[in-house]
């Protein structure tokens, strides 16, 4: 074991080095890409804790998205403080996902799926149609890059590589809480529910609640995304509240493997990595990923990452 | 002698059919019980009220003297009383070890811990439960790769983990093998003396529970039918009327 | 007063394509047990093979609408044969997933062959016009709609009820292991049951085509929409499909005439309420 472990580190180390250096060999566009798969991935994290993790498969993950990214938007376009915004994005996210996760986990399987929608769609209607607050079809514009408020200290994050540098410092942040959540006990006891919930209120678990706490940490993770990209596009619109926005997360945690911890970041790098191939040479890149799609379900159901986990769950 | 649990007037019926009838029961500590019955005579269904995987329609349990009747399961376990199930549900993805574990990090409340690795909870505690089913050599298998006699052992082993006072064992040997019937048998018996758990044993193989037990329940279609040691129900003409009917 | 009935009229139209829609998802789930992701889709594909028939090759319109049921029966088909019956056995994830992917390549595949644009083509002569009713002109082609879907529900409940191939249909739901020892040909029949359930998607969405207009985001607005009857009706329930059908479809015609503000919205609420309060649906038994 001690070997493949040690490869692991390095290459992880070697990819963080190139990451912190990538507005230097990648380019604006590169970075923006970067940017679109960091948070990608720490929305599909939390995705993945509800499917891979605790069995529940979310198609309402957007709502939480937006509920964080017009939060901070909202914040952002009164206070020019940064943390302030996205705080205030995760907060609220959270907040939902309190409120609508009490509910949703009442119900499990198809039943939870369909809560989830319905409870997404609710905040997609809420967000085309309350004008005065969202600003409708039109979305909010004029997100500002506000600067980084720390004691003693104001960080200028206007330019796209200081917003990147930013984005990257939250994102391993996001990533390293969640591996630790995941292999703490309660990542285990989120897997006893997801393998047997009868079982697991056999050894004592109230199911519920470990679900819910699931759901929030998700949302959570959902607000988070979504509040960093509002300063990032500077302009939302009702599309990320959206179910199929919903499916984004949900086809990179498939891609990548959901049994997995990687799954979801390497599925982000993949569905945005194959988007942009794939649209350089024609434009129905949705064709592709729904070929993936399908032969993912009916070859390797535990996606890329899949094959190697066999040896990762002995120790 | 005060039981450890009982169940009074206990009622529930499915679609207009009673599958307990009124069934009252006691269950004193520290003897091995068992509970017998042609298919369909109820067995199952009580255990499901008594564990809390059923709520009853009417009727009161109590166990160690506080009433428990509407209680969901998961409380009840903390209290220690748990169950296995006729077909075995072990958590399949997770592995041996991490089985047992899950079982002692909830007896011990540390499911909340969310930031500490959770390789290091409850070592002693799962070596122990493991050693005890014979299955330490296995720990690092995932539980959807066992034999179904081994994942047996593990379901016993994850309820002993919970440290019941009184354990429910549904059909412990439907599906294995006679070796391993025989070593399951064993296992019960040499478990039932080291600690301090009651077992129940519910069975429709009337000979496995005049080996095992020291009391037996005769459940008939939905009621208590008889009630005594080993011998007196072998002697009783109504049990055996029952079985005779049953199994010409 | 007349407005309101006259609205009610409109309502039971939209209702009728809301219960063409759904009849077909809730089949497909009741039988083979699998919730389609991609039966909006095959409402579209309906639709644009019907343009296609009608509006562009100029065949009868009957001979259009009857030609893209079968053409998306014959594709269902092979979705069925190819696909859906390697995953039976999964859990439901896989299983909206691979259904999602459907979606997904249907769409653009639609964009290929026909484009972005929106398309609407002419209304049958023999249909268009209106008759009065409750003082104002009441589409000929309304009332037609009106007069498929009632004949659609009695043709499905005949045939599921009245048919020995309905009751085989019955036997061999959910449970293909009883089915097959039965001796019936469980996997023969599902796949008609599929074709059956896609055929319908495509009718519903062949007949839409002279009333709203033919774009490739028509699929997930159009799934969106299903799932919503579906579910209040209690999924795979078809009697329960066809009162959701009529529940969603007066709560929007009303409500975009009361309060416009929150026409988008009650249709989800109303969903979710009835999974909190009734995950069987309305009409659900168990």
């Amino acid at each position: 074991m001690g070997l493949p472990r040690l490869l692991v580190r390095v290459s992880l180390a070697l990819l963080i080095i190139a990451l912190v250096f990538a507005p230097l060999w990648a380019g604006n566009f590169g970075v923006y890409l970067i940017m679109q798969v960091m948070l990608l991935s720490i929305f599909a994290l939390g995705f993945n804790l509800l499917l891979g993790y605790t069995g529940l498969l979310s198609f309402g993950q957007a709502g939480f998205f937006a509920v964080g990214a017009y939060a901070a938007a909202l914040i952002l376009l009164e206070v020019p403080s940064l943390l302030l915004g996205i705080a205030g994005g995760v907060l609220a996210a959270g907040l939902a996902a309190v409120i609508l996760g009490y509910l949703s986990v009442r119900l499990t399987e198809i039943y939870f799926t369909m809560l989830t929608l319905s409870f997404g769609m609710m905040i997609f209607s809420i967000v085309t149609r309350w004008r005065a607050v969202t600003g409708g079809d039109d979305g909010l514009t004029g997100i500002p890059r506000a600067p980084l408020e720390l004691p003693f200290i104001s960080v200028d994050l206007s330019a796209l590589p200081n917003y990147y540098y930013f984005v990257l410092l939250v994102t391993l942040l996001a990533i390293w809480l969640m591996h630790r959540i995941v292999n703490s006990p309660f990542g285990l006891t989120l897997q006893a529910v997801r393998d047997s919930g009868v079982r697991a209120g056999f050894v004592g678990l109230p199911i519920r609640r470990y679900r819910l706490w699931s759901f929030v940490i998700a949302g959570l993770y959902a607000g988070l995304a979504g509040a960093l990209l509002a300063p990032l596009e500077r302009t939302i619109t009702p599309i990320y509240s959206h179910w199929i926005y919903s499916s984004e997360p949900v086809l990179a945690s498939l891609i990548g493997g959901i049994y997995v911890f990687a799954g979801p970041i390497v599925g982000s790098v993949l569905f945005i990595g194959i988007k942009e191939v794939v649209v350089r040479s024609t434009e129905y890149w949705m064709l592709v990923m729904g070929v993936i799609v399908i032969a993912l379900v009916l070859g390797f159901r535990g996606g890329v990452l899949g094959r190697f986990q066999g040896q990762q769950k002995g120790d | 002698m005060t039981p450890l649990l009982s169940a009074r007037a206990l009622m529930k019926s499915f679609g207009g059919m009673a599958a307990t009838d009124r069934v009252d029961l006691d269950i004193p500590p520290d003897r091995i019980r068992g509970i017998i019955g042609p298919n369909g005579a109820g067995k199952t269904t009580l255990v499901h009220l008594l564990t809390g995987h059923l709520l009853p329609d009417s009727g009161s349990i109590t166990f160690e003297a506080q009433e428990i009747t509407n209680l969901p399961a998961h409380e009840r376990v903390v209290r220690g009383l748990c169950r296995t199930f006729q077909v075995v549900d072990v958590f399949e993805r997770l592995t041996v070890y991490q089985n047992v574990q899950i079982a002692c990090i909830t007896r011990q409340r540390r499911n909340l811990r969310f930031f500490t690795p959770s390789s290091r909870e409850a070592r002693e505690e799962v070596e122990r439960a493991l050693n005890e089913v014979g299955m330490w050599e296995f720990r690092h298998r995932r539980a959807e790769q066992l034999s179904h006699g081994q994942q047996r052992r593990l379901d016993l082993a994850v309820t002993l983990a919970t440290e019941p006072r009184l354990c429910f064992l549904d059909e412990p040997t439907s599906g294995v093998s006679p070796k391993e019937r025989d070593q399951m048998l064993d296992l019960i018996r040499s478990l039932a003396s080291a600690r301090r758990t009651t077992f129940v044993i519910i069975e429709h193989d009337m000979e496995l529970v005049f080996q095992l037990c020291d009391e037996v329940t005769v459940m008939h279609r939905g009621a208590v039918l008889a009630e005594g040691a080993p011998a007196e129900i072998r002697a009783n003409e109504a049990v055996r009327e029952v079985y005779l009917g049953e199994e010409v | 007063m007349e407005i309101y009935l006259y609205q009610g009229l409109i309502g039971l139209t939209y209702s009728m394509y809301l219960w063409l829609l759904a009849a077909g998802l809730s089949i497909a789930f009741g039988v083979l047990g699998i919730l389609n992701f991609s039966h909006g889709a095959l409402f579209m594909l309906g639709a644009y093979l019907a343009f296609t028939f009608y509006g562009v090759l100029g065949l009868n319109f009957w001979l259009a609408v009857l030609l893209s049921a079968l053409s998306v029966a014959v594709l269902g088909a092979v979705l069925e044969r190819f696909f859906l019956r390697q995953i039976y056995n999964l859990d439901l994830p896989f299983q909206l997933l691979l259904t999602f992917g459907f979606v997904l390549v249907f769409d653009d595949l639609v964009k290929m062959a026909w484009g972005g644009m929106f398309m609407i083509p002419p209304m049958p002569p023999f249909l268009s016009g209106s008759v009065p009713i409750f003082g104002r002109p009441f589409p000929m082609y309304n009332l037609f709609i009106l007069f498929v879907g009632v004949a659609v529900a009695v043709g499905i409940w005949l045939l599921f009820d009245k048919t020995w191939w309905g009751r085989k249909v019955r036997a061999a739901a959910w449970n293909r292991e009883m089915g097959g020892m039965l001796g019936l040909n469980v996997p023969g029949l599902y796949m008609v049951v599929f074709m059956l359930a896609a055929g319908l998607a495509a009718l519903g969405g062949a007949l839409s085509i002279p009333m709203r207009p033919v774009t490739p985001g028509l699929g997930t607005a159009m799934i969106i929409q299903a799932f919503i009857v579906a579910v209040i009706g209690g999924l795979g329930n078809l009697r329960g499909a066809f009162v959701g059908a009529i529940v969603v479809g007066m709560l929007t015609v009303y409500s975009t005439m009361l309060f416009p503000l929150f026409e988008l919205f009650l249709p989800y609420v109303v969903m979710a309420a009835v999974l909190l309060l009734r995950p069987q649906g309305l009409l659900g038994g168990r």
